[in-house]
């Protein structure tokens, strides 16, 4: 006994923060979210519009666009995706179990789990969290309205879309249900007024009005990977407290002092689910856009998405399995217990947290610059390039209205991190630029051929990647056509065809430095002691695949 | 200004203190009450008063739409003294006739709303017209430095005019409303980071409104009475409490005024609003103690002077310009409004040809 006091105290301290940081959110997913699905014409040329307006969604890319639509006009869309994102964990190679110490990657159950596997998701207000797995293709509608009035300079239209969309879903028993069981990450715009004003033959520009809803909800189960939760799976085998089913057997040994076996814990176990929806119903941005075309040969665009701070606010819940609240209540029974837990501000052992949360969020700012050249009369280039201002996705700072024995727990063990009442998410995104590719071949005067490509750059640092955002450097294929139906209707139709794979190597065994493996993300796969707040998936190795394939349709007349 | 207040802060705190307050029960309902005496709440009361008396005198013909836009400003300043006052008592614990003030806050608060709302008009019968009315709000509290952007409360309203109207006799218009509660509720955001953007419960208003033409002036008038639905489920942070249910008074309003013609592009308009509301109930929980207390924020009467003028920008379009004041203490300083139809039927390809 006195040669476990140390250890004890040790693991009392940083149990539970290790326990409760693993938990924690990290919510957000990065280009993925940018420049997709908007518009049939843009997907199939790679998004590569803003000197080649595509109808009533240049209220996105460029309002200036808008002037080239005449008359009044409606537009409707639909995009078909079929999208698969699937994570695969396993041991590393050369893992020696014999080596594992206290925490044996190798006893992780998730490898008897198989693969994991999400389905897309939408949020829905009132609702939460929808998953989108009924059909394995989901439709994203957009639909849209533009009038000029007769011999007026300007344009004025109006949309309803999703600038920002990406939710993933996964089943309850899903492997990847420790990173975002749920996770949507939505802007809808549903009013967005705009005008493009045509200043001469040569020179347009434009702008527009939106006012969109923004919604983060994350739902993930949580365990504690940890060490110290090793430790006391460790003590409590040899205390015997649970038989061979998981029964209590009564054993306590070292009760009223201390009381460690009032429910069965260990690093592998379940903690809890937490559950955490916020929403702005209304969030107020705008978009700039200007086109110049000198010549037939030539065009320049230029679209400006103004940032929008959003103010999140909602709620959060926290329920605790019964072994993780039972055990925190008995301990606290105890003398050590109740002395430590009033000074390290341990849970008490409530199955159940709630409250409110805020957290203020920028959706970035976005500049693209495009061209346009038409060349052997027929053919047409299109090259943009993009930059979004995701520096501004430093950290997320998620402010509670009480205090939450959570947090209070963890301050003890990232107290730069954590107060009482807030938590900061370290996201350390970055603002990158990233091209876009279009080509198109005018078949004849109704019908054209067109095909894109889009490296799209990644904003998630290495460091950062998880199975949350599944999202490194992704480069996107399209292809499409234009078919001038009659005078005044247009079809467009494309096909597009997206992956991104990651690879992210578990920290050598015998890693002393946390941080110097650049293969390694601190947002998943770090096995350290205080690690555990971010990392639910220590030492082991995790490949990330995400496919998406879009079949996008769009219909425009007059009326 | 400030004596009115503590007035009104008294009889506050008296309601909930039946007895001689121990200590811990008086520190409690001091943190309860410090934020309960809501703006919102009178403010949203006015808010249905206003809007019920502006569109309630014109009906649409069948298949008749309309699209009104209406921009809301209003400005709301105040400085509260919160007051707690506590009887001295002896060894036995009764109390000695004498008091102690344990704590005076002046607590300024100036707030800022900004409403644009789009109102859909249609007739569906000649003498019944169903509307519906999307709110977006933008507040900003200048003391706390908050900034809040949100939807507000959605509402629907049905107006029928059972009887038909014959010129020069009085014509009378009954209508419903429902208002939802899609704006961020006041007992469900954090109160220290967030700013509420509608009433926080359903509520349902019905009643009449009589208007008569006297050449060159209009006469009108109106009488509702609304019902406001209990919310339960709640758990928000007031001080050491959490507030569980919030059970709103139900109201009563009426409006008048006259408008005059004073040309063919030109009218002027005046009128009072006013509503009375009965006691808000307020249940709150202390997990310290583990007690469960009713608290009540009495009865409230506001009221508004509303004047517009209706200026005819075009031959259909007639557009209205109105500056209002509060003329009680819980009703916003200043009021400032536009309200312009927005033409649809232009749309129409007859329009255009």
């Amino acid at each position: 006994m006195i040669e476990m006091t140390p250890r004890r105290r040790f693991w009392r301290r940083a149990l539970p923060a290790a326990v409760l940081m693993a938990s924690l959110p990290n919510t957000v997913n990065s280009q993925l979210a940018q420049n997709l699905f908007l518009d049939t014409k843009a997907m199939s040329l790679g998004n590569a519009v803003t000197a080649d307006p595509t109808g009533i969604m240049d209220i996105h890319f460029n309002p200036a666009g808008l002037t080239k639509l005449d008359g009044r006009q409606w537009q409707l869309q639909a995009m078909n995706i079929y999208l698969s994102a699937t994570s695969t964990f396993s041991l590393p190679d050369d893992y020696d179990a014999d080596q594992a110490g206290l925490l044996d990657i190798s006893n992780d159950p998730i490898l008897q789990e198989g693969d994991s596997q999400a389905s897309a998701a939408a949020y829905i207000p009132g609702y939460g969290i929808m998953p989108m797995d009924m059909l394995p293709i989901l439709t994203l509608p957009t639909a849209g309205v533009s009038i000029q009035p007769p011999g007026s300079k300007f344009t004025f239209a109006n949309a309803v879309y999703a600038p920002m969309a990406a939710g993933f879903a996964k089943a309850d028993d899903d492997p990847g249900r420790y990173q975002a069981k749920q996770v949507a990450l939505q802007r809808f715009t549903y009013l967005s007024p705009s005008f493009g004003y045509k200043v001469n033959d040569e020179f347009s520009v434009g702008a527009s009005f939106l006012f969109s809803h923004q919604a983060v909800s994350v739902v993930q189960d949580i365990r504690a990977p940890s060490v110290l939760v090793g430790v006391g799976e460790l003590l409590q085998d040899s205390f015997g407290c649970f038989d061979e089913d998981g029964n209590p057997t009564g054993n306590d040994p070292l009760a009223p002092l201390i009381t460690l076996c009032g429910g069965n814990i260990g690093p592998y176990d379940d903690v809890g689910e937490l559950r955490l929806t916020t929403e702005e119903t209304l969030s107020p941005s705008f978009n700039l856009g200007l086109l110049w075309e000198p010549t037939d040969w030539f065009a320049f665009g230029l679209g400006y998405q103004s940032e929008a701070v959003t103010h999140l606010k909602g709620t959060y819940e926290l329920e605790y399995t019964r072994d993780f609240a039972d055990f925190f209540r008995s301990f606290r029974s105890s003398i050590v217990g109740a002395i430590g837990g009033a000074i390290f501000s341990l849970p008490t052992g409530q199955r159940r947290e709630s409250g409110n949360v805020s957290v203020e969020m920028t959706y970035p700012q976005h500049l693209q610059l495009g061209t346009k050249f038409r060349f052997l009369d027929r053919y047409q280039i299109n090259v943009d390039a993009g930059w979004t201002d995701f520096e501004k996705w430093d950290a997320l700072k998620f402010e509670f209205d009480r205090q939450v024995s959570f947090l209070s727990t963890a301050k003890t063990l990232a107290p730069e991190l954590v107060t009482d009442t807030t938590l900061s998410q370290t996201l350390g995104y970055r603002s990158v630029w990233s091209w876009g590719f279009g080509f198109q071949y005018d078949l004849n005067s109704r019908v054209q051929l067109r095909a894109g490509y889009e490296p799209r750059e990644t904003s998630i640092p290495d460091n950062a990647r998880s199975i949350q955002a599944p999202l490194g450097f992704a480069s996107l294929y399209s292809v499409g056509m234009g078919y001038q139906w009659d005078m005044d209707t247009v079809i467009d139709l494309s096909l597009s065809f997206m992956q991104s794979a990651e690879s992210i190597k578990a920290d050598p065994q015998d890693a002393e430095q946390v941080g110097e493996y650049p293969n390694s993300s601190n947002a998943i796969n770090r096995n350290c002691l205080t690690c555990t707040v971010t990392n639910p998936y220590p030492g082991l190795d995790v490949d990330t695949k995400l496919t998406i394939g879009a079949a996008g349709i769009s219909f425009r007349t007059k009326f | 200004m400030l004596t009115r207040h503590s007035l009104y802060a008294l009889p506050l705190l008296l309601a909930l203190s039946p007895g001689v307050w121990a200590e811990d029960d008086l520190s409690q309902a001091r943190e309860a009450l410090s934020k309960q005496e809501d703006d919102a709440d009178t403010e949203k009361a006015l808010e249905e008063v206003f809007e019920a008396a502006e569109e309630n005198y014109s009906l649409l013909k069948q298949g008749g739409v309309g699209l009104n836009y209406n921009f809301d400003y209003s400005y709301y300043g105040d400085q509260r003294i919160n007051l707690v006052v506590e009887p001295n008592l002896d060894e036995d614990g009764e109390p000695t006739g004498s008091s102690s003030i344990r704590n005076a806050d002046v607590s300024p608060a100036a707030t800022h709303t900004f409403t644009n709302s789009f109102t859909l008009d249609y007739g569906l019968f000649n003498n019944l017209t169903v509307s519906g009315r999307l709110p977006l709000v933008a507040k900003f509290d200048t003391e706390e430095s908050l900034t809040s952007y949100a939807l507000g409360d959605l509402s629907g309203t049905l107006r029928w005019q059972p009887w038909e109207y014959i010129p020069g006799t009085l014509s009378k218009t009954l209508f419903t409303t429902f208002k939802s509660k899609t704006g961020d509720s006041p007992y469900e955001i954090d109160l220290n980071k967030n700013l509420s953007s509608g009433s926080g419960y359903y509520s349902w208003s019905g009643g009449i409104s009589a208007s008569k033409v006297m050449d060159p002036v209009v006469l009108f008038g109106s009488g509702s009475y609304g019902y406001n639905l209990p919310v339960t489920d709640l758990d928000q942070v007031r001080g050491s409490s959490l507030l569980q249910e919030v059970h709103p008074g139900n109201s009563l309003s009426l409006s008048m005024g006259f408008a005059y013609s004073l040309s063919y592009d030109v009218s002027l308009s005046v009128s009072f609003q006013g509503s009375y509301n009965d006691e808000t109930r307020f249940r709150l929980y202390t997990p310290a103690t583990g007690r469960t207390t009713d608290s009540v924020s009495g009865s409230q009467l506001s009221g508004i002077m509303n004047f517009a003028l209706g200026v005819r920008v075009s031959p259909t379009t007639i557009a209205n310009v109105n500056v209002g004041f509060g003329m009680t203490e819980l009703s916003p300083d200043i009021i400032l409004g536009l309200s312009l139809p927005i033409d649809i039927e232009g749309v129409k390809p007859s329009a255009a040809n």
